[in-house]
């Protein structure tokens, strides 16, 4: 079982982590989200059959998520109070954070790679529904009752975050062409 | 641009994101993997009773009920032949001959102003 619970969580690690990274804006704090949904499902779900490994995870992985985005917006509401300096990361455009282009550029990949930033900057900027949505639907190729198992909704909830979230992607790369 | 032109510039982009990720990073992942899956150890393999032996938590359950409905028989049954409880029956009690007796009331009521009016001494109306 093991050997076949490595296999699946490498299979799914590095999608994970960028799912995290587009939440979190951080790799480190990415990072931890990831290791943190490894362990969880690794204790609680390993014993599950194989086949529901993929939802279970990422839903495991969505409420990881989620817990970060809450313990972060209690420490700003503390530094807030605390009047601490806020601005600690704030100022920091995403866009920096993500990984080098890789190589020499041409002109023609210099737009496709203009068009990458463009799509992971909407995508960041979607609610987190449509977010999840999109991701698990379209990049993880999970289908309709995976992805509401994942995200925890109804199969009409998937498609309707779907929906909103591509329209929302194609709306902004249609105004910034 | 429509819908499906949309989905695959996702994937694109967001594949060409996980090929990007620097060799720490994939390192850290790793360690992180090996870490989790070496979690599942003797804990998952206990936890792992139930998902192995599905019939268990049903048999368990209606062993439950059934103790705890014995129990409430028991209970119920020996409540049924208790006894009900006696007073003790004291014939010199005092109170007995009182209440046997035809005595006023109101006499009972005021029994110390009596005992203490018979007790007084009687001093002719003098004071």
């Amino acid at each position: 079982m093991k050997l076949a619970l490595d296999r699946f969580l490498a299979n799914v690690e590095r999608r994970a982590l960028i799912m995290a990274e587009l939440s979190t804006n951080s790799r480190d704090d990415a990072m931890d989200v990831v290791q943190e949904a490894m362990f969880a499902f690794a204790r609680k779900y390993a014993n599950k059959p194989e086949e529901e490994w993929r939802p279970l995870f990422y839903r495991v992985l969505q409420n990881k998520m989620r817990d970060w985005g809450r313990r972060t917006k209690l420490r700003k509401r503390w530094r807030i109070w605390l009047q601490e300096d806020a601005s600690d990361g704030a100022g920091i455009d995403p866009i920096q954070l993500l990984a080098d282009p890789r190589g020499e550029l041409p002109e023609d990949t210099l737009d496709n790679q203009a068009a990458m930033r463009r799509v992971l900057r909407t995508i960041k900027t979607l609610p987190t529904r449509q977010r999840e949505a999109l991701l698990l639907r379209v990049w993880e190729g999970m289908d309709v009752a995976e992805t509401a198992k994942a995200m925890g909704c109804t199969s009409g909830s998937v498609k309707t975050h779907l929906f909103r979230g591509l329209s929302k992607l194609r709306e902004t790369l249609d105004i910034e062409r | 641009m429509t819908h499906e032109e949309t989905e695959p510039l996702v994937t694109t982009t967001l594949e060409a994101e996980v090929a990007a990720l620097d060799a720490s990073t994939i390192s850290r992942l790793q360690r992180a993997r090996h870490a989790a899956v070496a979690e599942v150890g003797p804990r998952g393999s206990r936890r792992g009773f139930l998902a192995e032996n599905p019939w268990a938590l049903p048999i368990g359950a209606i062993a439950g009920f059934a103790v705890i409905a014995s129990a409430l028989l028991v209970v119920l049954h020996s409540s049924d032949s208790i006894e009900p409880a006696t007073v003790a029956y004291d014939e010199t009690s005092p109170w007995l001959e009182i209440a046997e007796a035809d005595v006023d009331l109101d006499l009972l009521e005021d029994l110390e102003f009596y005992h203490w009016l018979e007790i007084a001494p009687v001093d002719g109306g003098s004071s």
